[in-house]
């Protein structure tokens, strides 16, 4: 008896905890559902009387989400294929050729990942202002990589040094060149570190804010492209709930289908 | 190798020119000219109010969120590995504030800390002024950003639960231990690493990433009250285009990193 109770206290707990935890999203979801009479309404209206999709559509015909959408898939999709092609060689150089330096290598770029973002800003704006790269989706791009490139190759050498070496021998007696032998043998076995820096270069790209709205005004991705609907005389809060509904939607569904690599991204692989 | 060469453009190159202009007087857009004035830019920032407050609020800010979000995450963990059943579903759901783009979380908090439209005041039943008094202010922006990071405790936290061998959780149960005991002698010290691990990176990341949070939020308003290290580099470098003086304020953010930076390294060795 006392076990069953305890156990239904447990849930109890647990559902008044998810209730007060996510009603911020709830709240979201409500709101974007609701015509501006109903937001700003008070009392609030908690459960819409004609609930609507006028907010979703008007996001996408008045504010031209749809572009920003896009434009935030294209800085992630490239920001993650230049950070792959970057960090799996470099990491695997590190993790495999002990070089005189390699240590201080290897700490400058961990380092890399405790800066302070704003830091950065100056000397990133001089140079990409001076090749004509302001407002451009590279110049987000190369903010973005600042970030996921240290952490790419960090995770990618704590997986390499954990791979063993015999499997690379059997590839160089083949006579394989170094890039060979990563495609067709390291590669195959290194799914679950690639799939680690896959997700957290996704969720850093697809994120970011700062860079977005500082290096590039004028070419709007997702988080630029809702706060843009913040302005001095209107705050359009129907269309901000709806469109950052949308926009949070591949976020949560990538990190739900990479949950295993979760904990080893977030630790820097310190935790496996 | 290439990847080395881009990894020198994008931190050794914006470090030496950090360092370098930080000894200049440089204002881009009054004149090109750089002209060579020694400390004179850290004497100033030094006695510069701005800096002061903004250095304040920044460790203020990383203290009181790293605290909070850890015994909320710490206590989510513990409520999330009792469960008997349905513990991935739950998992799940509670992680989500964490997946969500901060723009979306934090003008969502906006409208909830909203004067005349918000719902929490209205829950309250009292008018709390959440955004515009400099105290309230900083709460709103520490909820906010606590909120969402528990989940980031929490999972690290429940990655540490779930480590603890079966057989050692029985074995000290049959000694006859109370809860408490068993929270003392075996889960505790089975977590040290995992809390040095999750407290180490939260403290380094609030302590470098404050920006968007704040910047959507309050803009570092009222007055200076929410000013923070990020927000008053961002603010020197492109709106008031005094990169002498943003160029200092970054070497020294990036000389406290470093210190962190240390601590991190010695805490993943001492795993």
């Amino acid at each position: 008896m006392t076990m069953i109770k305890r156990v239904a206290i447990l849930y109890v707990v647990l559902a008044a905890v998810l209730i007060v935890y996510l009603s911020p999203i709830l709240w979201l979801f409500s709101q974007s559902i609701k015509r501006d009479v109903e937001i700003f309404a008070m009392p609030p209206v908690w459960f819409p009387t004609n609930p609507t999709l006028a907010n979703y559509e008007e996001v996408f015909n008045f504010f031209g989400f749809g572009t920003a959408l896009v434009n935030s898939f294209i800085v992630t999709g490239t920001t993650l294929v230049i950070t792959l092609l970057l960090s799996i060689p470099a990491a695997y150089g590190l993790s495999r050729y002990k070089f005189p330096g390699a240590k201080i290598l290897l700490l400058a770029i961990i380092a890399c990942r405790m800066i302070v973002p704003p830091a950065l800003l100056v000397p990133l704006f001089n140079v990409l202002n001076s090749f004509g790269l302001i407002n451009t989706p590279i110049a987000i791009i190369v903010g973005h990589l600042t970030w996921t490139l240290p952490l790419g190759i960090w995770l990618l050498i704590g997986f390499f040094d954990t791979l063993p070496e015999d499997i690379e021998e059997a590839g160089m007696m083949d006579g394989m060149s170094t890039l060979q032998l990563i495609a067709r043998v390291v590669l195959p076995v290194s799914a679950p570190g690639i799939a680690v820096v896959s997700l957290f270069t996704f969720m850093t790209s697809w994120n970011e804010f700062m860079f977005a709205s500082i290096f590039a005004t004028s070419y709007r991705v997702g988080g630029t492209a809702i706060a843009g609907m913040v302005s001095t005389y209107k705050i359009w809060w129907g269309d901000i709930a709806g469109a950052g509904l949308i926009f949070s939607v591949p976020m949560i569904i990538v990190a739900i289908v990479a949950q295993k690599y979760i904990v080893q991204g977030l630790t820097y692989g310190a935790i496996r | 190798m290439p990847a080395v060469a881009v990894l020198i453009f994008l931190f050794l190159y914006p470090f030496v020119f950090n360092v370098w202009t930080s000894f200049y007087k440089y204002k881009p857009l009054v004149s090109p000219e750089r002209t060579f004035i020694g400390f004179n830019n850290y004497a100033a920032t030094f006695n510069d109010y701005v800096f002061q407050v903004s250095l304040k609020n920044t460790l203020v800010f990383t203290g009181t969120s790293v605290v909070l979000e850890f015994f909320l995450g710490l206590f989510l963990a513990f409520l999330l590995t009792s469960l008997p059943r349905g513990r991935k579903v739950a998992t799940v759901l509670l992680l989500i504030p964490m997946l969500m783009p901060d723009v979306v979380t934090t003008l969502g908090w906006k409208f909830i800390f909203s004067p005349n439209f918000g719902v929490l005041n209205y829950i309250l039943g009292f008018s709390v002024p959440w955004l515009s008094n400099p105290t309230f202010a900083m709460i709103s922006v520490v909820i906010a950003d606590v909120w969402k990071t528990i989940p980031f405790v929490m999972i690290i936290m429940v990655a540490g639960i779930v480590s603890i061998p079966k057989e050692h959780i029985e074995a000290i149960r049959t000694d006859g231990a109370n809860s408490w005991q068993e929270f003392r002698y075996l889960t505790f010290p089975n977590l040290i690493p995992f809390i040095l691990i999750a407290i180490t990176i939260r403290t380094i990341d609030a302590f470098t990433k404050v920006y968007t949070v704040v910047y959507l939020l309050t803009s570092g308003g009222p007055g200076i009250a929410t000013e923070v290290l990020p927000i008053s580099i961002s603010r020197l470098a492109l709106l008031t285009w005094d990169w002498g003086r943003a160029t200092t304020y970054s070497t020294i953010a990036l000389i406290i990193s470093l210190i962190f930076f240390a601590v991190f390294l010695k805490v993943i060795r001492r795993k």
